[in-house]
Parts: structure tokens; C-alpha cells; sequence
């Protein structure tokens, strides 16, 4: 017997001693024992599988009747399926049996197989929380203790009002239904033929005056707008034009100003931001005044 | 009944126009109160928690007819509602153009503001503890030490590898202990 190279140098370091010893077998087996192994171990599954007297003979096991094996699943087969069948034996055995056979006297709370796999899920949902608590105890002994507690408090009713609340604000809510006076169908005609009169009406005059030139049949306002022809007499026209000139127009039209136009001309870099307006109660006043000294002055000649 | 199964019913429901509301119903109540707290956790004020946890719901209102049912409702309801809040902290980053640390610190605030708070009790330093986290594990800290979600749960709410979820955790509880001891 030789071992190899590495497991010899193995043992060189851990013991030189037992490396340095000579291998030798010191069992011994019967002579051809292994030669016959493989027969002796046939002979000994045969004898415990079957019950045939004729197969005693260990020189014979080699030989089985012709066909054994094609058809020994179904005679097995055949057996278990008489020792299991119920049926037949108790049928054959006892009548009484077989008419009790169908009655049980067990009972079983209602509707328990329905709820057995809701209590077997929700086990092994505790088996969640419970490996959530063992690890929480592992890394903090400290929190786990105090788990328990809740600080915060909910307004009383609160849940049991909530899912109204959402179902009445996903409710479509009814559109506003204006009733329309039925008018006679003259009173359609009639207000179709005014339109179509004034339409008319005006086209002319426009026409006509578009023509003629003469501006002196137009309204006074609209007689001054020919005067500004280019950019250039516009911006003329506004310098000329007094304080008194611009604050009555504003008097006038203000409310006619677009806010938006008026935020997105706005120079909001120096507007004060939300946060400021909640620090100081006077930051608008402070805005304004700036405002007021800074620009206005510039824009007042 | 499973609360699987539940919500399969629930769900099966929400598809018939006619019971469609009462499914809707079944829903909310089954979840309010979990989702509530895991919203309240993270926002502390309760007025910020209704806001935020109705709008949560209208948005499944509208977005359940397109539910995969190859996804749990419990997971995505917590997913929505994980989201709502995150957006709703950082709409108020904006809104006060302060930074984040000041938004929690503004928490820590809100906390201290309550009526109840008493800075001796050790629930209290828990709390304020937990503000002090930073928000990712926060979250973690508050699915897994209150609501005991499983990792595996908790990896499709949050997107992020259970590994990295139970380092997370570690990380926030062991955080939460040094505030404790210190405060």
C-alpha cells in the first residue's frame, strides 16, 4: 500500500515516527472471498424475496422461470392491493362494520377547515413578529424594553369616520344643472336679424369711412390713436402726458390690469422670501419703504 | 378568512361597478390604522398624517383598476403611502427653502411641542431618537421595530436589498441607543 506524496509529506510533519513505519495489513479474509462475494450477496436477496422451496440451492439462483421478471410488478401489485383493500376484507369479514364504516362520531367546530389556513397564515405571521422581536432584543435590549409604548394620540373617532370621508370625496360630485327658459322660436329669429343688422350696420360705416378718409365722423378717442403712427410717437405721446393724465387713467382701467403681467415684470430677486415675512412681522412695511426710496424715486422724473 | 385571500376577495369586488364603493370601504378600514401610524411615524403632526394618508387613498382610488394582482395590495399600499410622505417632506423642504436636516430637526420640534412630551421619558428620547435618523432609516427603523415587516416585505417597499435593509436597521437601532444614552 503507498500513500501519496502530499499525505506522506503530511505525516512526516505531523508524526515521523508513524510515517517511518512499514505498511502492512495486518487482517486477513478467507482465500477467494471476493471472488465469490457477489454470489453470496444474490443468493441472500433471492432467499429473502422469495418463498420458492426450488430456489434453495445457491447454484440454481442464477436461474428463475422464464418470465419472472415481466411479470413480477403486477403480481406485487395484485398483492398489496388485496392486503389494502379495505373494502373487500371488511365486506368479507364483517357487514356490521361496513355499515358503521361511514359514521363519524367526531365533531369538529364550524367551518373550522375554512379557518384553518387563516390561523396557520396568521402563525406564521407572528413567527414574523416574533423574529422581528428576538433580533430587535439581540441588537438593542434597551429599545426592545420600550416597544410598547405610543407617544402620539389620534383625535377620538378618527378611524371610525375616515373611510366616509374618502368615499365621499371620490364620489363624483353632481354637475350644477341650469334649467333654460324655452323661448318661442320668433324670439330666435328676431334676435338673429337685430345681430345681423348691427353686423351690417357697422361694416358699412367702417367701410365708408375707411374710404372717405375722414376721420372727423369717427369718436374723439379713436381720432386721437391715428395720431401715433410709429413707436416713436407712442413713446412721445407717453412722455408728454402728465401725473394727473396717468393716475386718471389708471383710476380708470386699473382693475383692468393683468396681475400676472404685473408679477412676471416684477424684479423678485429682492422680495423678501416666505421664511422672512414669519421671522419679522414688519418685513412687507420694510419692502415697501425700500421700494418706495429706490425705485419709485427713479421712475419719477 | 387569510388576509391574502381577503384581499383578493376585496379586490375581486372593486372590479363590479356595484361593489365597487363597498370594496373601496373594506379596503380603507383594513389598512387605515397600519398606514396611519407608518405616515404618522414619519410626519409626527396628525394633521400632515390626514392630509397625506386621504390623498393616498384617492390616488389608490384611482390607480386600483390597474393593480397587478401578481404584487400584494399590502405592499403597494405601503409603498404609496411610503412615497406620499417622502413627497410630502420634501414639498416642505421647498416650500420653506430650509435644507432637509432642518426639516427633521423641525420634526424633532413638533415633537417636543406636544402637549404630552416629557423629555425625561424614555419613550419620548425614542422618538426624538428616531427624528434624528436619517430619513431612509427612519424608514427602515419604523417598518421593521413597529410594523415587524419581513425584509422580503420590506426589499419590495423600499426597492433596496434585504441585506442592505438588515444593515440598515443594525445601524438605526444602534443610533437610536447612543441618543438615548446621551440625552
Amino acid at each position: 500500500m503507498q500513500n501519496s506524496p502530499e499525505i506522506l509529506n503530511e505525516l512526516m510533519a505531523v508524526s515521523p515516527l508513524i510515517a517511518g513505519l512499514d505498511k502492512v495489513n495486518v487482517f486477513k479474509v478467507p482465500e477467494g472471498y471476493f471472488n465469490e462475494l457477489h454470489l453470496r450477496i444474490t443468493d441472500f436477496t433471492i432467499i429473502n424475496n422469495t418463498s420458492s422451496p426450488d430456489n434453495t440451492n445457491a447454484t440454481n439462483l442464477q436461474h428463475v422461470p422464464e418470465g419472472y421478471f415481466d411479470s413480477l410488478s403486477d403480481s406485487i401489485l395484485a398483492k398489496v392491493k388485496i392486503a389494502y383493500s379495505e373494502n373487500t376484507e371488511i365486506e368479507r369479514d364483517s357487514a356490521l362494520l361496513q355499515s358503521l364504516k361511514d359514521i363519524n362520531v367526531f365533531t369538529i367546530p364550524n367551518g373550522y377547515f375554512e379557518a384553518l389556513t387563516d390561523s396557520v397564515l396568521s402563525k406564521t405571521k407572528t413567527s414574523h413578529a416574533e423574529k422581528a422581536e428576538e433580533e430587535l432584543r439581540e441588537i438593542s435590549p434597551m429599545l426592545y424594553s420600550i416597544k410598547g409604548e405610543n407617544v402620539f394620540t389620534v383625535p377620538r373617532g378618527y378611524f371610525e369616520s375616515f373611510a366616509d370621508e374618502i368615499i365621499e370625496k371620490i364620489k363624483p360630485q353632481p354637475a350644477k344643472v341650469i334649467t333654460m327658459k324655452k323661448r318661442t322660436s320668433w324670439f330666435k329669429y328676431a334676435a338673429a336679424a337685430v345681430v345681423a343688422g348691427i353686423i351690417s350696420v357697422t361694416s358699412l360705416q367702417i367701410f365708408n369711412n375707411s374710404h372717405n378718409s375722414d376721420v372727423s365722423s369717427l369718436p374723439a378717442d379713436v381720432q386721437i390713436s391715428f395720431k401715433y403712427k410709429t413707436q416713436d410717437d407712442i413713446n412721445n405721446g407717453i412722455a408728454k402726458l402728465s401725473d394727473d393724465d396717468i393716475a386718471k387713467y389708471l383710476e380708470k382701467n386699473g382693475n383692468a390690469l393683468d396681475n400676472e403681467l404685473l408679477t412676471n415684470n416684477a424684479d423678485v430677486s429682492e422680495m423678501p422670501g416666505t421664511t422672512d415675512y414669519l421671522n419679522d412681522a414688519n418685513t412687507l412695511n420694510n419692502y415697501l419703504n425700500k421700494i418706495d426710496a429706490e425705485n419709485v424715486g427713479k421712475l419719477t422724473p | 378568512m387569510s388576509p391574502q385571500a381577503d384581499d383578493q376577495e376585496l379586490l375581486q369586488s372593486f372590479k363590479d361597478p356595484l361593489t365597487r364603493e363597498k370594496a373601496f370601504t373594506g379596503i380603507i378600514k383594513k389598512y387605515q390604522e397600519k398606514l396611519y401610524w407608518h405616515i404618522r411615524r414619519m410626519l409626527v403632526d396628525h394633521d400632515d398624517t390626514n392630509d397625506v394618508l386621504q390623498n393616498m387613498f384617492i390616488k389608490v382610488w384611482k390607480g386600483l383598476e390597474n393593480f397587478r394582482e401578481d404584487s400584494q395590495l399590502y405592499t403597494w399600499l405601503y409603498r404609496i403611502a411610503t412615497n406620499e410622505s417622502l413627497t410630502f417632506l420634501s414639498q416642505q423642504k421647498k416650500r420653506s427653502s430650509v435644507s432637509l436636516s432642518d426639516v427633521e430637526s423641525g420634526l424633532s420640534n413638533k415633537l417636543r411641542s406636544d402637549t404630552n412630551f416629557d423629555a425625561n421619558k424614555l419613550e419620548w428620547k425614542l422618538q426624538l431618537g428616531i427624528q434624528n435618523l436619517p430619513e431612509k432609516q427612519r424608514l427602515v427603523f419604523n417598518l421593521r421595530y413597529y410594523d415587524e415587516m419581513p425584509y422580503e416585505e420590506m426589499s419590495k417597499v423600499l426597492d433596496t436589498s434585504e441585506g442592505a435593509l438588515k444593515a440598515s436597521y443594525h445601524h438605526a437601532a444602534k443610533k437610536i441607543e447612543e441618543f438615548i444614552l446621551n440625552h
